[in-house]
């Protein structure tokens, strides 16, 4: 009995030493899981930047104020995930919007917005103030408005899978109706297995 | 530039003649333009060689964009991870400008263009890393 206790105990031990001790990484380094079957952290940060590094090279911004005179407004409207997977579709456009008010290039509506106010305690905030003072409070009009989608397509050829990710995204400008600028980025994985890194 | 270049080659030999297992770590600079090789493959600064740098502004006519043309003077294609991290006037890194590595494959005998357009007002300087796909597995 006691021997089968020890050989369970040396076997516990051995089979924890095997085991490899969490660490932390940096994903937009090539150091992430690797999923074939499920996106990625790294995959929201690749198309997020490929997405800010075409739009910084449009001239969509260019020469554009608002009625106040400065920055022109942005309003994010409807990232619509298409996907079978369930995330969170702010995982690309906070980290775009992050940059874009970082950048000055335009100013991003936070009281308002697509299915009401990203900060409901600024839109409330903002009526209190309105209410306390006798007036309304302005109506915040973007000049842009940002959209798009997340779409995926699926292939397998025997036991390897394949997995593309196309994230789709369009500016409007507000006068006009129209796109000032649009994109598409496309991440494709393909693989037997789950992976480390690139 | 070329001053430069030569430098980054000839202490990317020298580093990988003294510790050949390790991941050898170039650092050239000059105030125009930093380059970051990391290779454990000594060839790596013939097969994916920084041949040529433009500064210019970017369709928005604010942001900075740079484009580096790499040449490969080898057989064999090289893959290889780039980056850029951005700084500003006086060398320090833009805060919260997340850096990104992204993939390339430098074809044999051949040319391939990196464009980075950056995402601050801020950035006028920056810092290219060009990372051995085998080195990046090594240093992690």
């Amino acid at each position: 009995m006691n021997r089968l206790l020890l050989l369970l105990a040396a076997a516990g031990i051995l089979t924890t030493g095997c085991e490899t001790p969490a660490v932390y990484v940096d994903p937009n380094a090539g150091a992430g899981i690797v999923s074939v079957d499920q996106i990625n952290i790294q995959d929201f940060a690749n198309a997020a930047d490929g997405m800010l590094q075409s739009l910084y090279d449009s001239p969509a911004f260019k020469g554009a104020k608002a009625k106040d005179g400065g920055a022109p407004v942005l309003l994010v409207g409807r990232v619509r995930n298409d996907t079978a997977g369930n995330f969170d579709t702010d995982l690309v456009v906070k980290r775009m919007t992050t940059s874009i008010t970082r950048s000055a290039k335009a100013r991003v509506a936070k009281a308002a917005g697509f299915g009401g106010a990203e900060d409901a305690a600024a839109a409330e905030a903002r009526k209190a103030a309105a209410a306390e003072s006798g007036t309304s409070s302005a109506a915040i009009i973007p000049d842009f408005t940002l959209s798009g989608k997340i779409l995926e397509v699926r292939a397998q050829a025997g036991s390897t899978k394949q997995v593309s990710y196309v994230f789709q995204l369009s500016l409007t400008e507000v006068k006009t109706g129209l796109a000032v600028w649009e994109d598409e980025k496309q991440v494709t994985k393909q693989g037997k297995k789950n992976a480390v890194g690139f | 530039m070329k001053t430069l270049l030569t430098l980054a080659v000839v202490a990317l030999l020298s580093g990988c003649a003294t510790s050949s297992n390790q991941a050898t770590q170039i650092v050239a600079f000059d105030n125009e333009a930093g380059f970051l090789l990391v290779a454990t493959n000594p060839k790596f600064a013939d097969s994916a060689r920084p041949t040529e740098v433009k500064v210019g502004l970017a369709e928005d006519g604010t942001s900075t964009k740079v484009s580096l043309l790499l040449a490969n003077a080898t057989r064999t294609a090289q893959p290889l991870n780039w980056s850029i991290e951005w700084l500003d006037k006086d060398g320090f890194p833009i805060q919260g400008n997340v850096v990104v590595a992204r993939t390339v494959t430098v074809p044999a005998l051949g040319y391939e263009t990196v464009v980075a357009v950056a995402t601050s007002p801020k950035a006028v300087k920056y810092r290219f890393q060009l990372t051995e796909i085998n080195a990046a597995k090594a240093v992690r």
